[in-house]
């Protein structure tokens, strides 16, 4: 089998941030990405990292039991469902989002989120989500890459800390979109 | 035959088949059996076993684009596309994929593997048969295309109506059809992170374009899975007939309604 060749990183490089050193430090290839530009399929990303892609420190559930009890707001139970990312065996699994067992569910590429995104462009700290009353606060931890919210039309960027409702679109950095779900 | 005669065949009978292509969306076709290879990027001996295995047998086969990049025998899998498409056009359907096209040739390899095959100048060649090749075909009224449908696109027969030659393709239709993807879990038309101008496409829109063309799903290839993904109550079939991502190359072989999934 010939060896994946290394991914392009995009076609215009001058457009290209140079990567933070803290969050450089590469153990997959570059996820392949540039939102000006066309390219890539960053699903070479998702391919290439495939054979050797670092499992997920979380376990998704895909058939959760539902608990009532505990749950804030007195609605359904959340999740988030991964709608894309590079270690594509994620996409379509469903986390739920406890706020009674993490008050705080803080998402990142680090082992210590609550929600761990195995995605080079993601930081290792990257967003909290949390639950103040009847809302969901969505905050970016100054992520490199930034938290972006879907407005129907685009990603708009989440310059602190954002109210966000059920069946809202999130995307972390450029290659990991989610979808926080009510039921 | 040396590599580079076999190179040199390639250019030959993709020049050939350029002339037989027919238009951005062929005519619709009703068979017995067909046979759906998605994405093989290289993998000569994926073509070569459905040729081998299935061809004899089958009314129709269906290669949903992306032949190369992604390995260096691109210039091998087109070439032994194109010789069964010669043999037999109305039996053969070379689709077209994102790979065929300067987008990406020049990053995923294949640009490279013809410089060294047969001198950079070849690529034109290969750029003129890409930009000849349909993007869909309806067949037993399922929907083969590379990518899926696209924001904007109503009717399949508009398809048709796209404009050819189209070397990336440009239009914003032609593109989705070869970029976008399916993500039951979505409704409408959201923005990939594949680029701009790539979409998912929700469960909405596509039961909606379903119902509206009369058609009982989609056929697609474009994104790396174990073989196949099934979207949308199966109605989207993502079929992934390569060798470099490590994981099943899968074939799907419709048999009058009976649709197989089959590892090879």
């Amino acid at each position: 089998m010939p060896e994946p060749s290394p991914e392009p990183v995009d076609i215009k490089d001058e457009e290209k941030e140079p990567e933070e050193a803290e969050e450089a430090e590469k153990e997959e290839p570059e996820v392949a990405f540039q939102p000006s530009t066309i390219i890539s399929s960053p699903l070479s990303a998702i391919e290439t990292i495939l054979p050797s892609a670092p499992e997920p420190a979380f376990q998704p559930t895909p058939e959760p039991t539902p608990e009532p009890a505990l749950q804030p707001m007195g609605t359904g139970r959340y999740y988030l469902v991964f709608v894309n990312t590079p270690a594509h065996s994620l996409v379509k699994s469903k986390i739920p989002i406890e706020f009674d067992v993490f008050p705080v569910i803080t998402i990142g590429r680090s082992p210590e989120n609550v929600v761990v995104i195995p995605d080079q462009e993601v930081s290792r700290k990257h967003a909290e989500l949390t639950a103040e009353g009847s809302k969901l606060l969505l905050k970016d931890l100054k992520s490199k890459n930034g938290t972006f919210v879907y407005d129907g039309k685009k990603f708009e960027q989440v310059s602190d800390s954002v109210e966000v409702k059920p069946n809202t679109i999130l995307k972390f950095g450029t290659g990991t979109i989610v979808k926080l779900v009510s039921e | 035959m040396s590599a580079n005669d076999r190179a040199l065949e390639t250019l030959e009978l993709i020049g050939k088949a350029k002339e037989k292509m027919g238009r951005p969306l062929l005519e619709s076709r009703n068979v017995g059996r067909a046979v759906f290879v998605g994405d093989t990027h290289t993998a000569v001996d994926v073509t070569q076993t459905v040729l081998d295995k299935y061809y004899a047998d089958a009314d129709l086969v269906v290669f949903l684009g992306d032949y190369v990049d992604r390995g260096n025998t691109g210039v091998e899998n087109l070439g032994l596309i194109a010789s069964m498409f010669l043999e037999d056009p109305h039996r053969v359907i070379m689709l077209r994929g994102n790979h065929e096209s300067p987008l990406t040739n020049p990053y995923y390899g294949f640009l490279d593997e013809v410089t060294e095959k047969l001198g950079a100048a070849s690529y034109d060649g290969f750029k003129e048969f890409f930009q000849a090749m349909p993007y869909a075909i309806v067949v037993n009224d399922y929907l083969c295309v590379h990518a899926g449908i696209a924001a904007n696109l109503d009717d399949v027969s508009e398809i048709a109506a796209l404009p050819s030659p189209d070397l990336n393709p440009d239009n914003p239709v032609a593109f989705q059809l070869l970029w976008n993807d399916p993500r039951d879990m979505i409704e409408g038309f959201v923005p990939s992170v594949r680029g701009e101008g790539a979409f998912y496409y929700g469960s909405d829109v596509t039961q909606r374009f379903l119902q509206d063309n009369s058609l009982k799903g989609i056929i697609r290839g474009h994104e790396v899975v174990d073989g196949f993904r099934e979207d949308m109550d199966g109605k989207v079939i993502t079929v992934f007939s390569s060798r470099y991502h490590g994981a099943s190359a899968g074939i799907l072989v419709l048999d009058h309604e009976k649709m197989e999934q089959v590892r090879i």
